[in-house]
């Protein structure tokens, strides 16, 4: 028999009560979601309802259309290159923060939070004013007699839609990776220099193992975020910008067809899955999955 | 394992507070338990708040609280307290919808319950009938102001407002038909057949808006949406495709599209409605009606089966039908009226937006917008497969 006495302390900083709050959120926001959109993927669609008999029709009709497959290879291509083009310029500005702004990496931090406090749609717009036919850009370059016609394919284009996620995902990239970075101190550093090495075998052998888990976990993040966009597609994205996102996003209000809009749902989730797996997988054969600090 | 004394008393006084809550009860059957001096005092203080709540109805009318669910401003167009409803004494509690979609799929989820309100596009009222028993049925007794509707309204020529027992499901207060909307200074189209002109490549915009597409091209190769077949959702495609080939955007509303041409971006819409450049300072925004033919949207007003507050929703829709407030109303949406009466009451600016002099003659050779509706092999789901390639570029 156990006669340990739990006291409140000890109760309230117990791992069960201190995980308990978290699990019943995800179990009631995001488990029972997940295996409902799951349940409905096998469902026949019907008008703004799913029914019996159970089918796999909605999975072959995402996996077979032509439109499912150019969106997705949209979503990817612009996912990468945000996630990519993000991390790769947020570390350093996260390195610069951490160890070289001193007293102005407080306001610099500051500021990159701040830019995320305007709306969502209202930088969407502010890009159609800097990219548009009579935007900033066009209008400079044309004032400057450097070009003779607007350049249309700055905006309601692919390039568009990458733009404006880059612009939208930097500051995202750019706080994660200096809140992963901040326990690594000057004098890991200070150290390495001590015993001779330079600032590209620093950076490729001391600071690039230790914020390799955490700028894997910013690439997924932002490219989780910016290839399932949907809004950034419709206000920039022309005709060759959708992303996968408007397709389900149609299937679930526009023809009410749930059984279609949720099987590529869950096919979205598997991807995300299994690249989360073999990223994973990568870190650890590369054994960069665990980073003891101390 | 065994507990504290600190742990203990957490626990005790939870199942004190427990035990307190459960006894003392919602006050609603607290009256048992009341001792004869209580007793008569609540009488008295429910006398008084009886005789307060009198006086308020009295003051507000009998219209009370309506839960609304539909388009933003469809829902007070005078103000609580102020104007022509005011004396019906109705405050809203409203929900805003983004796409009428989110009528259907709530209802379809038994998520309806207590909505006394809905305001929608009839399009997909013809659509959302085959989810039984969502919308509560309404006589002409209920609603005076239904005779002045306009006569193709009255009689639901196209078979959108009425059962099949002849009552009203949804109820038309405004209306709008759909064509080409340009920029004057850039080109002049009457056609769509105009915006395949090479000086238009790139410069065309597209709503966002499947059901109007569907309905553009049906109503343009001589085809009912709402009974297309799959070769006739061939040609259809076809029509849209070439003149998405002239197109720079997708465009997710028509308010961006009015922002599209205003900022040089587009030079023509397929899609837009007259009353569109009434929200724009610039006169050159025009609205054509294609000679291919054109179709029209109808707003509509629906009570729903699970209505709380039917009553109050039947004098809101009445009061919207009163000529002087229709015209109002129209006026302020830049739509046409559904109202007979209605017509010599609107502003000179709307009146030279619609065609009021020959409703009769328009309406004959035009429609009102339907979805498809899948009697023939396509319903919406079929067409938005097709769409969704298009939107793709494909």
């Amino acid at each position: 028999m156990d006669r340990r006495r739990l006291g409140l302390g000890g109760l309230l900083r117990h791992p069960l009560t201190v995980a308990t709050p978290s699990v019943l959120v995800m179990l009631a926001f995001f488990f029972a979601p997940v295996v409902i959109t799951v349940v409905y993927s096998f469902l026949t669609g019907e008008l703004f309802q799913v029914s019996r008999p159970i089918t796999l029709g909605n999975y072959e009709s995402a996996l077979t259309l032509d439109v499912n497959r150019t969106m997705a290879l949209n979503s990817v291509i612009i996912g990468v290159i945000v996630a990519t083009v993000t991390v790769a310029v947020g570390m350093p500005v996260a390195y610069w923060l951490h160890f070289s702004a001193g007293r102005w990496a407080t306001p610099v931090i500051s500021l990159v939070v701040a830019s995320m406090f305007a709306g969502y749609l209202v930088r969407i717009y502010a890009w159609r004013t800097v990219l548009g036919t009579n935007g900033v850009i066009n209008s400079g370059l044309s004032g400057s007699g450097l070009i003779d016609e607007p350049l249309g394919f700055l905006i309601f284009s692919r390039a568009a839609v990458t733009i404006a996620e880059l612009h939208l995902m930097l500051p995202f990239a750019i706080v994660m990776l200096y809140a992963a970075i901040r326990p690594i101190r000057l004098d890991h550093l200070e150290a390495a220099e001590d015993l001779g090495s330079s600032p590209s075998i620093r950076w490729r052998r001391l600071i690039l193992p230790l914020m390799a888990a955490p700028m894997a976990s910013a690439w997924m993040f932002i490219f989780i975020v910016s290839s399932s966009d949907f809004v950034t597609p419709q206000f920039l994205g022309g005709l060759d910008g959708q992303l996968i996102g408007t397709q389900i996003n149609r299937y679930f209000r526009e023809s009410g067809d749930y059984g279609k809009g949720a099987a590529l749902a869950v096919l979205m989730i598997v991807f995300y899955t299994v690249l989360y797996l073999l990223i994973q997988g990568g870190l650890r054969m590369a054994k960069l999955n665990r980073i003891e600090w101390d | 394992m065994a507990f504290t004394r600190q742990v203990r008393l957490l626990l005790a006084l939870l199942l004190s507070f427990t035990l307190f809550a459960a006894a003392c009860g919602d006050g609603d059957d607290s009256s048992d338990t009341d001792s004869s001096e209580d007793a008569t005092e609540e009488a008295a203080a429910e006398e008084e708040t009886g005789d307060e709540a009198e006086d308020s109805e009295a003051a507000a009318g009998a219209g009370g609280e309506i839960d609304y669910l539909g388009w933003e401003g469809y829902d007070n167009f005078f103000g609580a307290a102020d104007g022509p409803i005011g004396d019906l004494g109705i405050t809203f509690n409203s929900t805003y919808m983004g796409a009428p979609s989110d009528i259907a799929s709530r209802f379809a989820s038994g998520g309806g319950e207590g909505i006394d309100l809905l305001a929608w596009t009839s399009a997909n009222h013809a659509q959302y009938r085959s989810i039984e028993g969502t919308l509560s049925p309404i006589t002409e007794d209920e609603v005076p102001n239904l005779k002045g509707l306009v006569s193709q309204f009255n009689d639901d020529t196209w078979n959108q407002f009425k059962d099949d027992d002849g009552n009203w499901l949804a109820i038309p207060f405004s209306f709008a038909p759909l064509g080409i909307t340009y920029n004057s200074t850039a080109v002049e189209p009457t056609s769509y057949a105009d915006l395949l002109d090479p000086s238009l490549t790139g410069r065309v915009g597209i709503p966002d808006v499947p059901g109007l597409h569907v309905q553009a091209a049906s109503a343009a190769l001589g085809y009912q949406a709402e009974t297309l077949t799959p070769e006739e959702l061939e040609e259809v495609i076809a029509f849209m495709q070439e003149i998405w080939g002239q197109a720079r955007v997708l465009s997710p509303s028509f308010g961006d599209i009015i922002g599209l041409l205003n900022s040089g971006e587009i030079d023509a819409a397929y899609g837009g409605y007259p009353g569109l450049g009434a929200f724009t300072e610039n006169p050159d925004i025009k609205t054509v009606f294609p000679s291919e033919g054109t179709f029209s949207f109808v707003e509509v007003y629906s009570i729903p089966a699970g209505a709380d507050n039917r009553e109050g929703a039947l004098a809101f829709i009445n009061a919207m039908l009163d000529p002087a407030n229709n015209a109002t109303i129209n006026d302020a949406l830049a739509q046409a009226t559904t109202v007979s009466d209605a017509i010599p009451l609107v502003s000179e600016a709307n009146a030279e937006l619609y065609p009021y002099d020959d409703l009769d003659g328009f309406f004959a050779e035009n429609s009102v917008m339907t979805l498809p509706g899948g009697a023939n092999g396509v319903g919406m789901g079929e067409f938005i497969e097709q769409y969704g390639a298009l939107a793709a570029g494909g």
